[in-house]
């Protein structure tokens, strides 16, 4: 690690979801840049650097993504594919992070090389509590591939 | 969800089953053909060089014809064109090869049964280089004519590139009735008997016709086959009975024909022998009376090869008297008087002492056999056309014998020579032949009327597998649909409950620090899950209704129909402003008024709700396409990516995040579309650029709701 924190990408379709997230961030005082996006097209708009997010300064590198999985326009499932199919970024962590627990979804997710798989838990305490955990595992303990 | 359709994995496989059949039948065409084509061109060449060894190539009795040769070179070849891919060329001059073929067959049974001479027979070769023993010298046996013409038939069926279980089964009953017609021929062959076409008075096809016959019709089974269904399936099962059926028939027909020509033969042998019997006692006679003396005159001169010192005398009256011997009354008898008995006999020896009575070919190897021990010979042959039994019985030398043969070293119980006597088969044929008219008659009958049994339960049967098949179909369907429910609901209920419990939280928090900002957030926050939970709740309860709640079909127009659409969004349409343009038509409905009016409601509020900038404008009409309505409902409004034209369909499948809508509204409408037996799409340029959504509705058509559609649905709805 270089010491600068890596910036983590949210894809999440419900604001509601992605404000809790920036909360809960805040509050356990993750000092990570957290960037939100809204659906899977904005996703990968970032990731390829297209559209809005042409300038490689407005959208820089994500150490971490946080995806999930029913979204509007290009699903969660064909941006994990697209993501590691793709040389480039292929080695960024990705944690799908959902409030569905479908046997299938987490079947296909991990054949489609996901990182990891979270369910949101309806507890605001459990939520929080994930997001903490997230937080110390995959940002403070797990080593995480260089990225330029 | 991006599942990956189901369907495309079957699609590749049947892609690969295919290709494995296409090979496997352009080998059976090819092979087939070929050999058809080489028996053919050996056969050919025989005639040519009038070799007997070519013209039968199994060493049969009967040589094939010309004719047959040259059409089974025309048949294999069009088996061996249509091998290729079908190129529409190949299949035209196959198609041109085979009616040829079926052509001569025709007109050489029209020969036969009208007794026309259109100089067919003849095509290739001469009647000079034909064997004299058929009547019609180079004619092909009417069996053969008549396999030919189905053989035709089949080809022409099988060359169809579409291969439905239709043709299947129609090429399976006219292969296996050629088979079984091939099969028949075979037989006789094979039983060395005249067989059951004895009664005709005519010869089965040659013995490699036949097998080639049952190859070709083997090999139009297989090819007309259409892939993918397995001999236990259905439609094999029904293809597998018919061919049993038309064989049985025909075992049957060949059994009652040689039944009754054994009947008619046995008759004639017992009338030869009685007419031997009757000969030998007349020679018995003579015998023992050591010859008869008669007058002599021109028909019966003294007899130069009898060596007696009274042969003849001259009565005291002065009457020529001459010595007739017992061998010499016989010949006159037979000779002069056979036609009376309705036979011809004749005696012979190998070593007879008049020349005129040496035996012939057949009656050298009957008396060669009468030496070994036998007792008696018979055949049936075919002279000049006819056909006759010849029966042959021994001579054996008795005291009275010796009077003249002693001379020739004969001793008592030798065989001295024999008694041939033929019989004029066509008197004893001719109650048989009736009878076999009335049994191929009513055995064609009977097969008829057992196939289109087959037919019927055939009918029956398919008609309810396709209900079957339907209706697990539309099971498939609502499971899937089912399954992607029960998901999402997991996961889209459970999404603002998140919000709500988690928001609750923060309200908690922030009432303590007293941010009001924060705490107007929260609670706006909560507010839209809640409602996003209510709607979400109220669509899938309609959702569920359209297969449950049916209210009772009423006629009801379209006018109608759009007008209370109107009248329920009147306070959004005015809200935006929007200029709506209704087409005027007279399309009457029956069918559920609440649920067709959800068609327009959802259209409508969907086009409200994406619009773009400028004024909004919607169009509410209907286009006739070959003669049937489509519907449509199009707008100005924001348009739809053409990349999720499919998408905006599926459940809870929205394509803008920030849209509140909960994603069910288009798949309530494709689900009662489709429950009318029609079909919705969306046409959009793109973002930006409006779109319409077109559909049909033919079940809910008034004057078009089948009795089928209404019980399907009535179905649908009951299971579900």
């Amino acid at each position: 690690m270089d010491g600068k924190p890596v910036v983590i990408l949210l894809v999440e379709d419900d604001p509601a979801h992605a404000e809790i997230v920036k909360r809960n961030f805040e509050t356990f005082q993750v000092a990570n840049r957290l960037i939100h996006v809204a659906d899977g097209q904005e996703a990968l708009d970032y990731l390829h650097r297209e559209g809005s997010y042409g300038a490689p300064e407005a959208s820089p590198r994500p150490g971490l993504i946080l995806l999930d999985l029913r979204l509007p326009k290009v699903d969660g499932l064909d941006v994990l594919k697209i993501v590691k199919d793709d040389p480039s970024l292929q080695s960024i962590p990705i944690i799908i992070l959902t409030t569905s627990d479908a046997e299938s979804d987490i079947a296909r997710a991990y054949s489609c090389k996901a990182n990891s798989y979270l369910v949101k838990p309806v507890d605001f305490y459990k939520f929080a509590d994930l997001l903490k955990t997230i937080g110390y595992y995959w940002l403070a303990w797990n080593q995480n591939p260089h990225l330029n | 969800m991006n599942t990956p359709p189901p369907s495309l994995m079957i699609e590749t496989l049947t892609g690969v089953t295919r290709d494995a059949f296409q090979r496997r039948n352009a080998v059976t065409s090819l092979l087939t053909g070929a050999l058809a084509v080489a028996v053919g061109t050996i056969v050919t060449a025989g005639w040519f060089f009038d070799s007997a060894a070519l013209k039968s190539p199994l060493a049969g009795q009967v040589p094939m014809k010309a004719n047959t040769a040259l059409c089974f070179i025309l048949t294999g070849l069009a088996l061996m064109l249509s091998s290729r891919a079908f190129s529409p060329t190949n299949i035209r001059i196959a198609q041109f090869c085979s009616l040829l073929a079926g052509l001569v067959g025709l007109v050489t049974l029209g020969e036969y049964v009208f007794g026309w001479d259109t100089g067919i027979d003849q095509i290739l070769l001469s009647a000079s280089s034909d064997a004299p023993s058929t009547l019609h010298p180079g004619r092909m046996a009417p069996d053969t004519a008549l396999c030919f013409i189905l053989l035709t038939i089949g080809l022409e069926l099988t060359f169809r590139a579409q291969k439905t279980t239709a043709i299947f089964l129609s090429t399976t009953i006219l292969a296996s009735l050629m088979t079984a017609v091939a099969l028949a021929a075979t037989a006789s062959h094979l039983m060395n008997l005249i067989g059951a076409f004895g009664l005709l008075g005519i010869m089965p096809m040659a013995l490699p016709s036949a097998l080639l016959f049952i190859f070709m019709g083997m090999a139009c089974i297989l090819i007309s086959w259409p892939p993918g269904i397995s001999i236990w399936s259905f439609h094999g099962r029904s293809a597998a009975a018919c061919a049993i059926w038309t064989f049985v028939l025909a075992a049957s027909l060949v059994w009652s024909l040689h039944r009754e020509e054994r009947f008619a033969l046995q008759t004639a042998a017992a009338f030869a022998r009685a007419n031997i019997s009757k000969d030998i006692s007349f020679r018995k006679w003579a015998t023992s009376h050591g010859g008869v003396y008669v007058r002599s005159n021109v028909d019966t001169p003294p007899n130069p090869y009898l060596q007696h010192p009274a042969r003849d005398v001259l009565t005291t009256s002065g009457v020529k008297l001459t010595l007739m011997n017992p061998a010499y009354i016989l010949r006159e008898l037979q000779q002069n008087f056979g036609d009376e008995y309705g036979t011809r006999s004749r005696i012979t020896s190998l070593t007879p002492l008049n020349p005129i009575n040496s035996a012939d070919a057949w009656q050298a190897k009957a008396l060669k056999s009468f030496v070994q021990g036998a007792k008696e010979l018979q055949e049936v042959q075919n002279l000049n056309g006819r056909l006759y039994l010849r029966i042959m019985q021994p001579f054996i030398v008795e005291s009275g014998c010796l009077k003249c043969h002693a001379g020739q070293g004969y001793l008592l119980g030798d065989v001295r020579g024999g008694i041939d006597s033929s019989v004029l088969l066509d008197n004893y044929l001719a109650p048989g032949r009736e009878h076999g008219t009335l049994l191929a008659l009513s055995h064609s009958g009977i097969w008829v009327i057992g196939l289109l049994g087959l037919g019927f339960s055939y009918r029956r049967e398919s008609l309810l597998n396709a209900e079957t098949e339907q209706a697990t179909k539309v099971l498939k369907d609502y499971n899937a649909e089912l399954e992607r429910l029960n998901y999402a609901l997991s996961h889209e209920l459970r999404s603002p409950l998140v919000t709500v419990k988690s928001f609750l939280e923060f309200l908690t928090q922030d009432l303590a620090t007293g941010d009001g900002e924060r705490i107007a957030k929260d609670i706006g926050y909560m507010h839209t899950a809640t409602d996003k939970m209510t709607q979400l709740l109220d669509q899938l309860v309609m959702i569920s209704r359209i297969g449950r709640v049916v209210n009772p079909p009423v006629s009801v127009t379209f006018s109608e129909l759009v007008g209370d659409v109107l009248d329920r969004l009147a306070e959004r349409i005015a809200e935006q402003e929007a200029e709506i343009e209704v087409d005027q038509c007279a399309i009457e409905f029956y069918g559920d008024r609440p649920r067709l009016t959800e068609i327009w409601h959802h259209l409508l509020d969907n086009a409200l709700t994406f619009r773009g900038e400028h004024p909004l404008r919607i169009r509410i009409g209907v286009a006739l396409e070959n003669s049937i309505p489509r519907f449509y409902v199009s707008d100005n409004g924001c348009g739809v990516d053409p990349r999720y034209h499919e998408k905006i369909f599926g459940l809870f499948d929205k394509l803008n995040a920030k849209n509140k809508g909960t994603g069910l509204g288009l798949a309530l409408v494709k689900r009662i579309v489709e429950l009318y037996n029609g079909a919705i799409t969306v046409e959009s340029e793109g973002l930006g650029h409006g779109c319409c959504f077109r559909f049909t509705l033919p079940g809910a058509l008034k004057g078009n709701e089948t009795g089928t559609d209404k019980e399907k649905r009535e179905w649908m709805v009951n299971r579900l």
